[in-house]
């Protein structure tokens, strides 16, 4: 110790913060801790493990909740706690029930961790609190789980699909790349490419009749066709952009015009013959006149 | 530690004394701050320790703290005496770019499947979160993607109780066509649609179904003691057939009948334009029956649809 008490510090406590500082960053090694107890020379190697078992009995007794799993010391609760209420629990549980909604990847284990961090900072209240969310049902259908776990492995293969599905009463054959999938509206849907690359579908898994893995590789190279339409009247004044939607201008009328990348065509069609005369689209000709087809198709329901 | 169990006492070949104190100091700094004369009486009645600490023991422990990267101020008080405090420390919860940038993606989708009720929790949660982890990005990024961001969150909060309570009360609402004017609704639920929020119920003034947008709200001018609208106004009942398609049904809609995949349905609504954007929405899928006024202005509308696609 330094004979300067303004500077003096205590080794052991310092040894002991390095070793929590190593449980917040994940698991930990009985090695790793070791090798970490012994720098410096200030333990006797021999009498390492000793201390360390004082040190662990210390920390559980403080509260510190630390199990060793398969060789590596893992914490359970931390140094500190959160203060969280039934709003926060309420939230943390919407959050853990959507992770099964999401595909594979960076994003979903960044959330994993992020959950991870917060469960052991629960105080008991908390913990509680999450027992007892724990036996209610989910926010989201777990019935459609099975359907999740099918759009995952098709995205994972990275393989071609030919999918039949069922679109406005008709049974479609698209021979497509699979993009991802997600979840929305009580339905899980499959994000997909079309052949020519022009073109992205998203397939109610609902709608799905049946699929077949084709062995050629999938294509992610997409040219997405671009669609422009005019919003008009009172609509122009409320209408609220999507993500994918840019606000290309607004002409001498007051209307706005759109232009909407990468929404699925089928989609759009039946949003925007939401808006009836408010809205039209001016672009590119094919969806125009597929937008036609649909007014048409509906007026002859009409036909005596 | 079964000893420790069993007796509720603990021994110099049970733990290490110095990592339980300075866990205790830790821990005594961010509840917050402390004098000397507190931590010493608090190590002086410890169920544990019963130990009288120094002054230099103190200041041993705090200067190892600081080593392990613990900010600790002195604050001052009212009373003149100096106590300590952490006011950082290197165990917070931490964020980087990558985590905000997945997290604000996943509310983003998540905000599309939740209804206000929850959408509001969420938000109070990450304000929550932002100051744990003292990170401006983080609650900067979330108010960006925010639906709430232009919302007034207490008038959220009564509107949702209102909404529960199916109160009688008076916004005061800037509405696109005609200003900042008084309405009088019966409010009965809030609802997330194509990234807004609507405050929907049966409005004073036309006696039908009618939605408000949440942030054309001003405020809540007042909730009435007594309710004096009707809760069913004067409604029409639509009678509309979905082929080949599931119909997505609220509680005004009723299923008739199905046959096949042909469902006959009646949906009672005092709203005459919001029942045609949503059959509008199911295009060939949907035919109206009945009533026959409704029917005729249905066509009449597609007919000018179509119009508009060649005199337009």
């Amino acid at each position: 110790m330094d004979r300067n008490y303004n500077l003096k510090y205590n080794d052991s406590c310092i040894k002991l913060f390095e070793f929590i500082k190593m449980l917040y960053d994940g698991d930990v090694e009985l090695n790793a801790v070791i090798n970490m107890l012994s720098e410096g020379g200030h333990f006797n190697k021999a009498r390492t493990h000793v201390t360390l078992n004082k040190y662990l009995n210390a920390m559980k007794i403080f509260g510190i909740d630390i199990k060793k799993v398969n060789g590596k010391y893992k914490m359970l609760s931390s140094l500190y706690k959160f203060d969280f209420d039934a709003n926060d629990i309420k939230s943390i549980n919407i959050l853990t029930n959507f992770l099964d909604f999401l595909s594979d990847g960076k994003h979903k284990n960044n959330l994993k961790s992020f959950l991870r961090n917060l469960e052991i900072r629960f105080d008991e209240n908390a913990r509680y609190l999450m027992a007892e969310y724990q036996g209610r049902s989910g926010f989201f259908p777990a019935e459609l789980l099975e359907k999740v776990k099918l759009c995952a492995q098709y995205c994972s293969a990275k393989r071609k699909l030919e999918i039949v599905f069922e679109s406005d009463g008709e049974e479609i054959n698209l021979l497509c790349s699979p993009l991802e999938y997600f979840y929305e509206h009580n339905d899980v849907y499959l994000r997909v490419l079309g052949n020519n690359g022009s073109r992205i579908y998203e397939i109610p898994s609902g709608k799905i009749i049946r699929v077949q893995q084709l062995h050629s590789t999938a294509s992610r190279q997409a040219i997405a066709t671009t669609v422009v339409y005019k919003i008009k009247n009172r609509l122009a004044k409320n209408y609220n952009l999507r993500d994918w939607e840019v606000l290309e201008g607004i002409d001498a009328d007051g209307c706005k015009i759109i232009v909407n990348k990468n929404e699925d065509f089928n989609q759009l069609l039946h949003r925007l013959m939401r808006y009836g005369k408010e809205c039209e689209i001016i672009s590119p000709k094919f969806i125009k006149e597929e937008m036609i087809n649909m007014i048409t198709k509906t007026l002859d329901n009409y036909k005596t | 530690m079964k000893e420790f169990i069993k007796n509720q006492t603990v021994t110099y070949n049970l733990m290490s004394f110095t990592a339980y104190k300075a866990l205790l100091f830790f821990s005594m700094l961010t509840e917050g701050p402390k004098s000397a004369d507190e931590i010493i009486n608090f190590f002086l009645n410890h169920p544990y320790l019963h130990e009288k600490i120094s002054s230099d023991t103190i200041r041993v422990y705090i200067n190892s703290l600081k080593r392990i990267g613990c900010e600790i101020i002195r604050v001052r008080g009212e009373d003149k005496i100096s106590r300590y405090v952490i006011a950082d420390h290197p165990f917070n919860l931490k964020l980087d770019e990558e985590q905000i940038k997945s997290i604000t993606k996943i509310y983003r989708l998540l905000v599309k499947n939740i209804d206000v009720k929850e959408l509001y929790s969420l938000e109070l949660f990450f304000e929550k979160i932002g100051a744990y982890i003292k990170n401006d990005d983080f609650v900067a990024e979330i108010k960006k993607i925010s639906m709430l961001k232009d919302t007034d969150k207490s008038l959220l909060k009564t509107l949702i109780e209102c909404c529960e309570n199916k109160e009688q009360i008076v916004i005061s609402y800037n509405s696109p066509a005609s200003g900042v004017k008084n309405i009088e609704i019966l409010a009965d639920k809030l609802e997330i649609n194509n990234g807004k929020i609507y405050l929907c119920g049966v409005g004073f003034e036309y006696k039908q179904y009618a939605k408000f947008v949440l942030n054309r709200i001003k405020e809540l001018v007042m909730i009435k003691a007594e309710k004096t609208i009707p809760e069913i106004p004067n409604t029409i009942k639509v009678q509309y057939e979905l082929k080949g398609i599931k119909p997505e049904l609220d509680e005004y809609d009723k299923v008739l009948s199905k046959n096949s995949d042909v469902y006959l349905i009646e949906r009672e609504t005092s709203n005459a334009f919001l029942t045609r954007q949503k059959l509008l929405e199911y295009g060939s899928n949907c035919t109206v029956i009945a009533p026959k006024e409704f029917r005729d202005e249905f066509v009449q509308l597609l007919k000018d649809m179509k119009a508009e696609y060649y005199c337009g």
